[in-house]
């Protein structure tokens, strides 16, 4: 029966050629009711819904202070997601849990979408081979986009239009412009600093702070410890590099700045032995009780407070 | 008339060979078309519902047949892949919703339709046990194949390698069933479905192992500052499990990742009409209303079944042909017994009645086979336009 | 053609009075005439029909019968004049008044000898009640004539002797008033011949049942009540070829 049916169908085919003829259709949809909410997982994910649709309107689905690179949604965080009429995500470079989670594409909008591909920022890239598969190559980009005053003012219009339109039926419409005026007032923060750096280098712990410092002109110098926690010895290789860094008298702001955790046994030991003061900084990523951009300002201002004068 | 009957039943029963032949033959005559109507009427009923309810289907230049019964009915064929960045593209425009369909593997020869939960909403798929398949390795599956297979939420399910001899290939990939849906009396019923990321994963696109950094020294072949080779004794994952599903990572631009073909969902007509001739303006991909095709695909089935009518009208008036013979030599052969039936007191014509109402049996047995054979065959025949 | 018995105060089994009959001629036969001015048969009288082939005796049966309507004449049996009745009445007053054994027998081959027995009731559309007596009445009579162990089996399964008890049983079977038996010997060798004639008078009799009985065997003759014969009553009557 089977091959009588291949038979009968590909003479069918055979016979109908390859002609086009379409006519227009439009078909039921029968989606579920969705939550008329934005989901969100991130600090600047929330920072720009909130602005985009009011705080009311933002659910969050991931617990504060998790970094967005270890935490895994559970199954009611997922079904909080595919139950909302948008998602509010910053990517998959962001947050690499969106690499193994169905989310629904055409309800989850990307921050990072608003990045051009020259934008981003790449460091320490790393390429293997194994198996029987081609070589390829593993991290190495820069998450930490928002920081740019000019991308995180690009990702406002992008989401704002993409929000607006899905939870309230209106079409385009530009950023709000209190949204804007704190943009503009980090980006005149950033700048301050810069001007208080007055060429010096910025010696950080990570490198979040690319996009921020290329934003503002500063000259980043970036030593990836590798601290596995409080009194553990660091690796021996970047300690010398910083020790170098530190060595470079009026070439540096005489900063350590941690923006990610901060290591009170290492600031110790770095301040005491290579005159560094640490100072932590707060890149906005995680969900916070503080909104991303205050974050980053304030952070900003404690910097510029904290570095040495000329 | 009872005792006509009585005498005309006593007389088919008495030369049980002959009259099986000849129910026999009638039923054969009369099953053919019958089922060959029922199952054209089958296809109609259900490839056009199908069809209507699928506005549109967009998918790379080819075989516009190809494309939409593979993305209707999960037809194996070769489709040229779509990269991920065009639903992306696609979706910026706002005037549909679209939804990925990546159908190329196969699960215990079930096959794995890979998309995303606004497939399963838009088909009105329901979880009658557990939940959508949302994670990385994960499958939902059709009500049929959860019966066939046996399978509940929490067991697992190997897809089929495609490729046995090469080892460059991704081995079958251990799938957790995350839930079961409902009978919906489509082709969804005989699907597994799962996130398009996990057809990445049997493509072999995307894979996990254990993180470069922490492999064992043994395994490396050479290390440089910014790259290292390591044996293909390192393998990869063949199952996501909560430990490891963090190591899952894409190789090269998640935008170039393939797929099969996008469903679209207009938000109106008028969306649905310049969503179309915009795609097939730009070339590059087409886009088919899934009711056009189908019904060019039944105007030549419908013609080739025309045939099949003809030659089952030939059929059936043979056997009528030869019916009437049998009953005309029978009627000759039994003119001495209605001679003393006449003289008995038998009404008049009891001859007629007596070689009529057996015919009639005749027909009513034939008739009632060939009703149970073609409702037998609608039943028992596999799913024919699942798998059409 | 007369009577030539006194006359009997028993009930008429079958009359013929003025009867007249006529095939028309056609093409190779000739002309052939049967007239009957006054013929009785009493309730359990017996008569035997002689003469030559083609003197009529097969046509006077079927007139008895029903089977033939006269051109004229009063033409009765069971007291009902078959004459006056429309084909479709006749059909049913000769399947409840008249029992026919004929010289082949003439049973269904794929009935049972039960089943054979009992078709004139089938054949009248008998009701479920008249068809459950018919069956007492049929076992009563394959007792009667000795066959009642025989009753499953079809007529290939039976003895040309046994087949003609049947007949006779098939014939009884609806009681009628009238049994006519047309040559019903002439296939049986002198001792079943002489054996199916007592058998068939006796039943006769036993039921009341006028019988006519045409036969060529005229070592028979003595047992029937009266003898009509056919030739000799063509001057005055009767049948002329």
């Amino acid at each position: 029966m089977g091959t009588v049916r291949t038979l009968l169908l590909s003479t069918a085919i055979a016979l109908c050629g390859c002609s086009d003829q379409l006519a227009g259709t439009e078909g039921a949809h029968g989606t579920t009711p969705l939550r008329s909410v934005v989901a969100v997982t991130s600090g600047p994910a929330e920072l720009l819904a909130a602005a985009a649709v009011g705080q009311a309107r933002v659910e969050r689905v991931a617990p504060s202070g998790i970094p967005l690179d270890r935490w895994r949604p559970d199954d009611g965080a997922l079904d909080a997601m595919v139950s909302a009429r948008r998602v509010l995500v910053l990517g998959d470079e962001g947050e690499p849990w969106l690499q193994r989670a169905g989310l629904p594409p055409s309800r989850t909008a990307r921050l990072e979408a608003a990045v051009p591909v020259e934008r981003w920022i790449e460091v320490g890239s790393f390429t293997h081979t194994h198996g029987g598969g081609e070589s390829h190559t593993h991290g190495g980009v820069v998450v930490e986009t928002w920081t740019d005053p000019d991308l995180l003012r690009a990702m406002a219009r992008r989401s704002a239009v993409q929000l607006r339109s899905a939870l309230e039926g209106g079409g385009a419409a530009p950023p709000p412009g209190g949204l804007d005026g704190r943009i503009d007032a980090y980006a005149a923060e950033l700048t301050a600093l810069a001007a208080a750096l007055d060429g010096r280098a910025l010696i950080a712990t990570h490198h979040g702070m690319e996009y921020l410092c290329r934003w503002a002109g500063i000259r980043l110098e970036v030593t990836e410890l590798e601290l596995e926690g409080s009194g553990a010895p660091p690796n021996d290789a970047a300690v010398r590099e910083l020790a170098e860094l530190a060595g470079q008298e009026g070439a540096q702001a005489g900063v350590l700045v941690w923006p990610g955790r901060l290591d009170p046994t290492f600031a110790e030991m770095a301040q005491q032995e290579l005159g560094l003061r640490s100072v932590d900084f707060d890149l906005g990523g995680t969900l916070s009780d503080r909104d991303t951009l205050t974050r980053l300002t304030q952070s900003v201002a404690r910097l510029r407070a904290a570095i040495a004068p000329e | 008339m009872s005792g006509i009957l009585f005498l005309a039943w006593r007389h088919a029963a008495a030369h049980r060979a002959r009259t099986s032949i000849l129910i026999a033959c009638v039923a054969l005559a009369l099953w053919v078309p019958w089922t060959a109507g029922a199952l054209a009427g089958q296809y109609d009923r259900t490839l056009r519902a199908r069809a209507a309810e699928t506005p549109l289907i967009i998918g790379a230049p080819g075989n516009r047949y190809d494309l939409t019964l593979a993305a209707l009915y999960f037809r194996p064929s070769r489709l040229e892949t779509v990269p991920y960045q065009e639903l992306e593209r696609l979706q910026e425009g706002g005037k549909a919703t679209f939804v990925p369909l990546h159908m190329r593997f196969t699960a215990r020869g079930n096959p794995i339709v890979a998309t995303s939960v606004e497939y399963v909403e838009f088909r009105g798929l329901e979880p009658a046990e557990g939940r959508h398949a949302l994670r990385l390795g994960e499958v939902a599956l059709g009500a049929e194949v959860a019966q066939t297979l046996g399978l509940r939420p929490g067991d697992a399910l190997l897809s089929d390698p495609t490729e046995l001899y090469d080892i460059s290939r991704p081995p079958a990939l251990k799938m957790r069933v995350a839930g079961v849906y409902r009978p919906s009396g489509t082709p969804d019923d005989g699907a597994v479905f799962c996130d398009v990321r996990t057809a990445w994963v049997l493509e072999g696109i995307a894979h996990g192992h254990a993180p470069a950094e922490e492999i064992d020294e043994s395994l490396v072949l050479s290390r440089a500052e910014e790259s290292v080779a390591v044996s293909g004794a390192l393998m990869e994952y063949a199952e996501v499990t909560e430990e490891n599903e963090g190591t899952f990572h894409y190789h090269g631009d998640t935008a170039l990742l393939p797929l099969s073909a996008l469903l679209a969902i207009p938000a109106s007509r008028k969306d649905g009409t310049l969503l179309k001739s915009a795609v097939n303006a730009a070339g590059d991909l087409q886009a088919v209303t899934p009711t056009s095709v189908i019904d060019d695909l039944l105007g030549v089935v419908f013609r080739i079944k025309a045939f099949f009518d003809l030659v089952g009208g030939f059929l059936l008036g043979t056997t009528a042909l030869l019916v009437y013979v049998v009953f005309l030599l029978s009627s000759r052969l039994r003119a001495a017994e209605m001679r003393t039936l006449d003289r008995i007191g038998a009404p008049r014509r009891v001859g007629a009645g007596l070689i009529g109402l057996e015919a009639v049996l005749v027909l009513l047995v034939a008739g009632a086979l060939a009703g149970g054979a073609t409702a037998a065959t609608l039943r028992w025949l596999p799913d024919l336009v699942s798998t059409f | 053609m007369t009577s030539d018995a006194a006359p009997d105060a028993r009930p008429a089994g079958a009359s013929l009075r003025g009867v007249s009959f006529s095939y028309a001629p056609s093409a190779g036969t000739r002309p052939f005439r049967l007239e009957v001015d006054e013929l009785t048969l009493h309730a359990g009288e017996a008569a035997a029909v002689i003469g030559p082939s083609g003197s009529g005796k097969t046509t006077l049966v079927h007139l008895c019968a029903g089977i033939l309507v006269p051109a004229s004449g009063e033409l009765a049996v069971g007291g009902v004049r078959l004459d006056q009745l429309t084909d479709a009445e006749r059909r049913r007053e000769r399947a409840r008044q008249v029992g026919l054994v004929f010289q082949e027998f003439e049973l269904l081959d794929y009935l049972s000898a039960l089943e054979n027995i009992l078709v004139p009731l089938r054949v009248r559309g008998a009701t479920r009640e008249e068809l459950r007596a018919g069956r007492v009445r049929a076992t009563e009579l394959a007792q009667a004539v000795g066959i009642a162990d025989l009753l499953g089996r079809t007529p290939a399964q039976l003895s040309q002797g046994e087949r003609q008890r049947v007949a006779i049983a098939r014939a009884l079977v609806t009681e009628p008033a009238l049994v006519l038996c047309d040559e019903p010997t002439g296939n049986l060798d002198p001792d079943a011949a002489s054996g199916a004639v007592d058998l068939l008078l006796q039943e006769a009799r036993a039921r009341g049942a006028a019988l006519l009985m045409v036969t060529h065997d005229h070592g028979l003759l003595d047992r029937f009540d009266r003898v009509l014969d056919v030739t000799a009553l063509a001057g005055s009557g009767g049948a002329t070829p």
